[in-house]
């Protein structure tokens, strides 16, 4: 009985070898597809920066006063040359829709306009804190893989009360507990143990606890689509076959079930890793970290006009393109959404 | 063998697909009415559904009583009395102008919750109108979809940011800044919902048989209600939740006691006296807490999960 099963499992995957070529061929692989939808993908995404820019121009220029009324002892006691020079320097000279272009060519040029609060260009303060942000943000996304992806698998593996209850514990601690708290939280805690919270340029130990903290709800929402997703390729009738077989329930995890249960996850990690830079604007706001989201705070209380452009266009491509990679993820991982 | 019982397909299920299935759905309509009725049967016998409920209701209640019967001013502090601990006089101590804590927090906590109920509602009864429009009528969806779009690339947190810095902050402004994003993720999830009913036979019988745009679009709105309860008691918890993250930033109401700005107020004393942003932190935590598991124990009556956002 045994020997005729394995006979059987022999033949089937000597048959599948054999055809193989004919099983992948279906798939439409041809270049064409991935450049038409690679370019409308991209088409969509530069169209949704742009509004946006548009957009955050608009509600910029709302702001009250400029940088020279802020500024008045200076305004007062400078000749008028200056004052133009100045007015020059921030576009104040010129109508809306100029001011507008000279503001988007900042954007394509690198510079990104004048600050209002340092006078100079924007990029050269943002560069550093951008890259302090990005140092966060990857140890972020890599602790909230190493604790995402086993607690998920854990939390799906066995169908007890236990479990359950832990599963809906975490998620209502991951949507009640905004990321400032659980900051506070472990600042206090780690200020009590000794442990290293205040910043130093170049010491990366530093930015442990913060990104530990970043990580928490986003390593919680992850592991929750997991769990989901694991339960769901539970269901399906393979898993029956293979258990009717007798594949244990290790192997049948490990070897059938996490696979494709790993592939609609890996869609969300764009969302992810926008989690995990939006969760840095309050986390780097707590441990007094000089990175972009402060400095996004900061320009917002000083009214810094360029600077809050900047920021937040900065923001939205990182966003638009984290939508991109994932409809291209999505796109590669599900070849039937590539045949619809 | 246990486990084999547990996850697998029962046979019927199995073999589902050998013989046809009468048809289901049309009978959906006078099923899914009675669904509001047993749902709410269902919440009633899930306890913690039941406590969140209760227990934030009885915050609610607490933080309207509490600042009216209390012998504190919200904004008059006595500069002899800063930075206390707890006494009689002071249940919660005072702050660092002196002002009482106790009486200050349940203002916070009634002036956040006015904030998210009113700021909810606006968004949920947008999200339900343009909702079912975008998935009944599919010109408008053409129009609406790259908004949409756009509105969802923005993150609220930016928006937020920029209101206050735009227009200052203030009550009406808040709830503003917090509808122009809010109503996006509520209006798809009703949108795709709208959609899957529209193919359905019973609504192509009824379009046949002569019944007006606008009564289909009302036999809409009624199938939709309970996803209309779920999202807005998702939306609650995340406008509170919003406002103390604005409110933590510095840019939240002035002059008026929120859990963000009480939170915010407490943060330069956390290492000498921390119970002064833990009270706000407890508070904040319990009112969205107890929300959210009021409704995931909604979700789990209307039988649906919470996947993506």
């Amino acid at each position: 009985m045994r020997n005729s099963t394995i006979v059987h499992s022999k033949e089937l995957k000597s048959f599948i070898k054999k055809n193989k070529s004919s099983f992948s061929s279906k798939l439409p692989k041809s270049s064409k597809y991935w450049t038409k939808s690679i370019t409308k993908l991209l088409m969509s995404a530069f169209l949704i920066a742009f509004a946006v820019f548009t957009l955050v121009f608009i509600l910029v220029n709302l702001i009250p006063g400029n940088p020279l009324i802020i500024d008045k002892l200076i305004a007062d006691k400078a000749d008028e040359a200056t004052i133009k020079a100045m007015m020059d320097k921030f576009y104040l000279n010129d109508p809306y829709i100029i001011r507008y272009f000279k503001s988007l060519g900042d954007m394509f040029n690198g510079s990104l306009g004048t600050s209002g609060t340092y006078g100079v260009n924007v990029s050269s303060i943002i560069f550093e804190k951008l890259l302090l942000s990005f140092q966060i943000g990857f140890m972020a996304i890599g602790f909230s893989i190493i604790i995402g992806i086993p607690f998920g698998i854990f939390l799906a593996r066995r169908k007890s009360t236990g479990s359950d209850i832990i599963a809906a514990a975490s998620s209502v601690l991951a949507f009640s507990i905004p990321t400032f708290v659980f900051g506070i939280l472990f600042m206090y805690i780690s200020f009590l143990l000794g442990l290293p919270i205040i910043f130093e340029f170049g010491n990366w130990y530093t930015l442990l606890i913060p990104s530990l903290v970043i990580s928490i709800p986003v390593g919680l929402t992850y592991s929750r689509y997991l769990r989901s997703s694991i339960r769901e390729e539970y269901q399906k009738q393979y898993v029956a076959l293979a258990r009717i077989k007798g594949a244990s329930e290790r192997k049948l995890l490990w070897s059938h079930i996490i696979k494709p249960a790993l592939y609609p996850v890996a869609t969300y990690f764009p969302i992810i890793v926008t989690m995990a830079l939006f969760g840095s604007i309050t986390v780097e706001s707590v441990f007094s970290i000089p990175g972009t989201g402060t400095f996004l705070v900061d320009s917002a209380i000083d009214k810094d006009q360029a600077a809050l452009l900047a920021i937040s266009t900065i923001y939205t491509i990182a966003i638009v393109i984290s939508f991109f990679l994932r409809d291209i993820m999505i796109r590669f991982i599900d070849p039937r959404v590539r045949t619809s | 063998m246990k486990k084999i019982e547990n996850n697998s397909l029962e046979t019927k299920e199995l073999f589902s697909w050998s013989e046809k299935k009468p048809e289901t759905k049309v009978v959906a309509l006078s099923k899914h009415q009675s669904a509001v009725k047993e749902a709410m049967k269902e919440i009633f016998s899930n306890k913690l559904a039941f406590f969140g409920l209760l227990f934030f209701i009885a915050m609610i209640i607490t933080s309207i009583i509490a600042p009216m019967v209390s012998q504190w001013d919200i904004t008059v502090g006595d500069d002899k009395k800063i930075l206390q601990g707890s006494s009689a006089e002071h249940w919660f101590g005072t702050d660092s102008f002196g002002r009482d804590v106790w009486t200050r927090l349940w203002y916070g906590v009634s002036i956040s919750a006015l904030l998210a109920i009113i700021s909810s509602s606006i968004n949920v009864t947008i999200a339900t109108l343009i909702g079912i429009s975008a998935g009944y009528f599919k010109k408008f969806d053409l129009v609406s979809a790259p908004f949409i779009k756009i509105l969802y690339s923005l993150p609220a947190i930016l928006i937020l940011i920029l209101f206050s810095v735009v227009f200052g902050s203030s009550f009406q402004i808040m709830i503003l800044s917090l509808v122009i994003t809010g109503w996006v993720g509520p209006s798809q999830q009703i949108r795709g919902q709208t959609l899957r009913i529209r193919n359905q036979d019973f609504i192509i019988a009824s379009q046949t048989l002569g019944t007006g745009k606008f009564k289909i679009f009302g036999t809409f709105f009624n199938l939709a209600i309970p996803t209309i309860i779920i999202q807005f008691s998702m939306l609650f918890p995340r406008m509170i939740l919003a406002e103390a993250t604005l409110g933590f930033l510095g840019l939240s109401i002035p002059d008026t006691p929120t859990i963000g700005t009480m939170i915010n107020d407490g943060r330069e004393y956390i290492l000498t006296h921390p119970m002064q942003v833990f009270y706000p932190i407890i508070s904040l935590v319990s009112l969205v807490g107890s929300l959210q598991f009021f409704s995931f124990g909604l979700e789990k009556a209307f039988g649906s999960s919470r996947t993506g956002r």
